[in-house]
C-alpha cells in the first residue's frame, strides 16, 4: 500500500493503516517502517470484528505460498519483523469508503498474502471521489 | 460476524492514535478513505 500511496492521494483519498495494537505502538512501528500514511490502532479488535475479518489456518500463514511471497517482499526491500502480541492468524482486509460512509470496495484477503489489487483500489477511490458529500 | 459488501455502511468504530481516539466517521466525512486492516507487525 505504501508504494501506491501518492497515486491514491492524488486520486482524492486518504490512506489509513489499521493495526492490532495500541496507538503509540502503532505510530512507532509506522515511523520505523517509513509508512507514508497515517496509522491507527485497534487493540480491542472492534473494527476487525465488525468487518468480519476472520482467522486463517496455520498452513495459510506458515505455508509455502506465504513463504514465497515473504521472500519476494524481502527481495523488494521490505523486511519482516516479529509478531508483537497481535493475532498472527487474523486475516487482513482493504476497504474503500465514500463520504457517505458506504463501502465502495471490500476486499477480504483469501489468505494472508492475498492483497487487494492496486487497480481495484484506485478504481474504487476514483468512484468514491466522484460521490457528493452525504 | 458477517462480511460486508459494496454498498453496506462501514462500521463507525473508534480507533486509537497516540493523541486519543479517532472516530472513523469524522475521517470519511472529509473525503474517501482507504482503510487497510493489517495483519500483525511483520
Amino acid at each position: 500500500m505504501g508504494e501506491d500511496h501518492e497515486e491514491i492521494r492524488s486520486s482524492g483519498a486518504e490512506v489509513i493503516g489499521v493495526f492490532q495494537y495500541e496507538g503509540q505502538k502503532v505510530k512507532n512501528f509506522c515511523r520505523q517502517q517509513g509508512a507514508p500514511f497515517e496509522c491507527l490502532g485497534d487493540p480491542k479488535l472492534e473494527g476487525y470484528s465488525a468487518l468480519g475479518l476472520g482467522k486463517g489456518s496455520t498452513r495459510e500463514y506458515l505455508g509455502p505460498q506465504m513463504l514465497k511471497r515473504t521472500i519476494g517482499a524481502m527481495g523488494k526491500g521490505h523486511m519482516v519483523g516479529s509478531p508483537q502480541g497481535g493475532d498472527i492468524s487474523l486475516r487482513p482486509g482493504t476497504f474503500v469508503v465514500g463520504r457517505d460512509g458506504k463501502i465502495v470496495l471490500a476486499h477480504y484477503n483469501a489468505d494472508a498474502a492475498d492483497n487487494a489489487s492496486r487497480e481495484a483500489v484506485l478504481e474504487a477511490v476514483r468512484e468514491a471521489a466522484e460521490q457528493p458529500a452525504a | 460476524m458477517a462480511k460486508l459488501s459494496r454498498g453496506d455502511s462501514f462500521p463507525d468504530v473508534a480507533l486509537e492514535s497516540p493523541d486519543g481516539s479517532r472516530q472513523l466517521r469524522e475521517l470519511w466525512e472529509r473525503g474517501p478513505l482507504v482503510l487497510a486492516f493489517e495483519r500483525h507487525f511483520g
